[in-house]
């Protein structure tokens, strides 16, 4: 042992000389605002790493999570940038000045949503990158290399960018979290408040690095 | 004090820093019409493989049989005069652009031993920006021309007279007759000429005599006359062959970027917006503005910006001309607010949206505005401010419901009716029977002008779950959208 206490600080870098290609623990996390999802969270969407939403239920209340995400984000003015595979996103139900923090990118094909994914999640700008391929057929999702998630992985661990992504089936092999949302809204919903709405998800959350698989919302 | 710098061979570098394929080839410059146009400057290769000036094109080309040769380019010698000029102002304040390729120094009030260790990094500098020079030391600039000239390539003359009197005479560039007459007298060398009588010479070779005289003893009558800075910073070229691939474009377009972003930063200024256009065989043009965030004067940046939209630009007919501008702006020196919201890397964002739009295309990257119309799905996307500016409350009541996914385009659908409201809907992926209904909701617009719209609206229910906007238009029945 040696004669002097090291700093842990000079170990961390030692660390990262060392293993430059380790995961680096996430620094925080980016709170949804939405009690049900946050809690199935650690808090919120974790940065530097992918979290994914799967739709496993049609009229879920996901895009309206995705609006919560839009306000949570626009609140701390953090930039948001949305690709939108199938180009599917509507601005229309949410207002101006809700979205005056989003780029959102309108895809033609899926390739043009990975490449898209790799250069947002890799800039310094962006709190968060949420890439949205849920109405893309599965056939083509399925044809895509799994070192795609890899690779977007190790660029959001270096950037630290909170990355979501919103799919209709489990796809990401290398999410830290996978929250299922498994009930659909009756039509009442649509004249329903949105806070009332946001507080009756039916959203599973599965931990994917411990496996655990926590309790129905 | 006073330094010259000169660049040798300077019509000939001027075309080489413009055209990659002449960097490294044997090249020469060609003078004069038709068949009598003669090498007036060989490049390095070009000498090497026996080519030498005053040689006649086919001549040349029989020692050099892969030889180019080019007549010279006003604009590329201007271009690459503001390049010299501009790197020179890095070193003195003072620059006189004494004659093309050949720029004078006043060093007054500089710190010679200073400069002295400054000389190899200006030389570098130039030989970055694609020019070689020779560079020269002296009392006066006479002089300093003589020493760049035999300057190998640097040379700082302390004695003036020891230094002159072995240089030929053809220095001082006498014409034919009056060499032949100093010749007569014996006179090959500024140092003998010095000595010579200087009325002698005078009453030989009336004025001209006098002021040979004076500039072989190292006489220098006039002050320098130190160059304006640039008031517009634009650069033009007509391409010596039309073109239909990017690269020989970027290469010119870096070239460009690298003089005005110099001109500008010597000039404590940045930029904000370029103006890019390119010229096309057929007389047509194609023009594109760029803006960014913050004004900079990095080449490096600028240049990402112009080759991310290049990449996307298909013109149809290749390129003979380029033109490019940058609108000076005062960078921003600015304090990081404690609560300031803006870009951690500006440039870097920018650059990333244009990378993006080069991959999706033009129009399809963005922050989205409404547009000021009740059509449906009209929607804008324009450039994302710099700074995200702070969430205000908006007027209006809070939104209800769930929100809607739309299907671009709307899947066409066939519908079946009951008691007149949809109870079966089939499209592509949703089929089933329907449970539950909310409608219909008509709008129409635009009727005063074309293309009108009008569209009547249902949201359903399907008894199998999940919520739909149906959608009846003249043209049919379409699934518009689900509500998430």
């Amino acid at each position: 042992m040696a004669d002097h206490p090291v700093p842990l600080t000079a170990l961390r870098r030692l660390l990262a000389e060392r293993f430059p290609t380790a995961p680096r623990p996430a620094e925080g996390v980016v709170a949804t605002g939405v009690a049900a999802v946050d809690a199935q969270l650690p808090g919120g969407i974790p940065r530097g790493g992918l979290t994914e939403f799967v739709a496993a239920a049609p009229s879920n209340g996901m895009q309206l999570v995705l609006g919560a995400v839009l306000a949570a984000t626009r609140d701390s003015q953090a930039r948001v940038g949305l690709i939108d595979a199938a180009d599917a996103f509507d601005p229309a139900g949410l207002a101006d000045a809700a979205v005056g923090h989003l780029v959102w990118i309108r895809c033609r094909a899926l390739e043009d949503a990975w490449r898209t994914a790799d250069l947002l999640v890799r800039d310094p700008n962006y709190g968060m990158v949420i890439l949205d391929v849920r109405d893309v057929e599965s056939r083509l999702l399925k044809r895509a290399a799994a070192t795609i998630w890899y690779r977007l992985q190790r660029a959001a661990e270096e950037s630290q960018v909170a990355v979501l992504v919103q799919s209709a089936a489990p796809t990401v092999p290398c999410a830290r979290s996978r929250l299922v949302f498994k009930e659909s809204f009756p039509l009442a919903a649509l004249t329903q408040a949105r806070p009332a709405l946001l507080a009756q998800l039916g959203v599973e959350g599965q931990r994917q690095r411990t496996g655990r698989i926590q309790e129905a919302v | 004090m006073f330094a010259v710098v000169e660049a040798p061979d300077f019509p000939l570098q001027a075309l080489r820093r413009l055209e990659a394929e002449l960097a490294d080839a044997p090249a020469a410059l060609l003078r004069g019409e038709g068949r009598r146009a003669v090498v007036a400057c060989v490049s390095p290769p070009a000498a090497q493989a026996g080519v030498a000036i005053g040689m006649t094109a086919a001549q040349a080309l029989a020692e050099c049989p892969g030889l180019i040769v080019r007549p010279p380019s006003p604009a590329a010698e201007a271009e690459a005069g503001a390049v010299l000029l501009a790197v020179c102002w890095q070193a003195s304040p003072r620059v006189e652009a004494t004659a093309p390729g050949l720029c004078t120094l006043d060093l007054a009030g500089r710190d010679l031993a200073q400069f002295r260790r400054e000389l190899p990094g200006l030389r570098a500098h130039l030989q970055a920006h694609g020019l070689t020079c020779r560079m020269g030391v002296a009392a006066n600039p006479l002089v300093a021309r003589f020493a760049a000239h035999e300057a190998r390539p640097e040379r700082w003359v302390d004695a003036v007279r020891p230094f002159l009197a072995p240089l030929p005479i053809a220095l001082l560039e006498p014409t034919p007759e009056e060499e032949a007459l100093l010749s007569t007298l014996g006179l090959s060398t500024l140092g003998a000429l010095a000595k010579f009588p200087r009325e002698a010479v005078a009453r030989r070779l009336g004025p001209r005599g006098d002021e040979l005289w004076a500039r072989a003893a190292g006489e220098w009558p006039r002050p320098i006359q130190p160059a304006p800075p640039p008031t517009r910073f634009a650069a033009a070229r007509d391409l010596e062959h039309a073109v239909a691939t990017l690269e020989p474009l970027l290469f010119v377009l870096r070239r460009f970027l690298e003089r005005l972003t110099l001109e500008l930063g010597q000039a404590s200024l940045g930029t904000n917006r370029l103006r890019l256009c390119l010229r096309l065989e057929g007389g047509k043009e194609h023009g594109r503005e760029f803006c960014l965030p913050d004004p900079t004067a990095d080449a490096a940046v600028l240049f990402r910006v112009i080759e991310n939209h290049l990449a996307t630009v298909r013109t149809d007919s290749p390129v003979v001309g380029v033109e490019l501008e940058a609108f000076p702006s005062r960078r921003l020196e600015r304090q990081e607010g404690l609560f300031d919201a803006g870009l951690r890397d500006p440039p870097a964002f920018y650059e990333t949206l244009a990378r993006v739009a080069a991959i999706v295309g033009t129009g399809q990257v963005g922050t989205p505005r409404r547009a000021d119309t009740h059509r449906p799905d009209a929607v804008a996307l324009v450039t994302p401010p710099a700074a995200v500016p702070p969430a205000t409350a908006g007027p209006g009541a809070e939104p209800r419901g769930l929100l809607l996914r739309r299907f671009r385009p709307p899947r066409p659908a066939l519908v079946e009716l009951r008691h007149g409201a949809p109870s079966f809907v089939q499209a592509e992926a949703i089929a089933g029977p329907i449970a539950g209904t909310r409608g219909p909701w008509r709008s129409s617009g635009d009727w005063w002008q074309p293309p009108a719209w009008a569209r009547e609206e249902w949201d359903i229910e399907l008894a199998r779950g999940g919520l739909y906007r149906l959608l009846h238009t003249p043209d049919g029945w379409f699934l518009e959208g689900g509500y998430d």
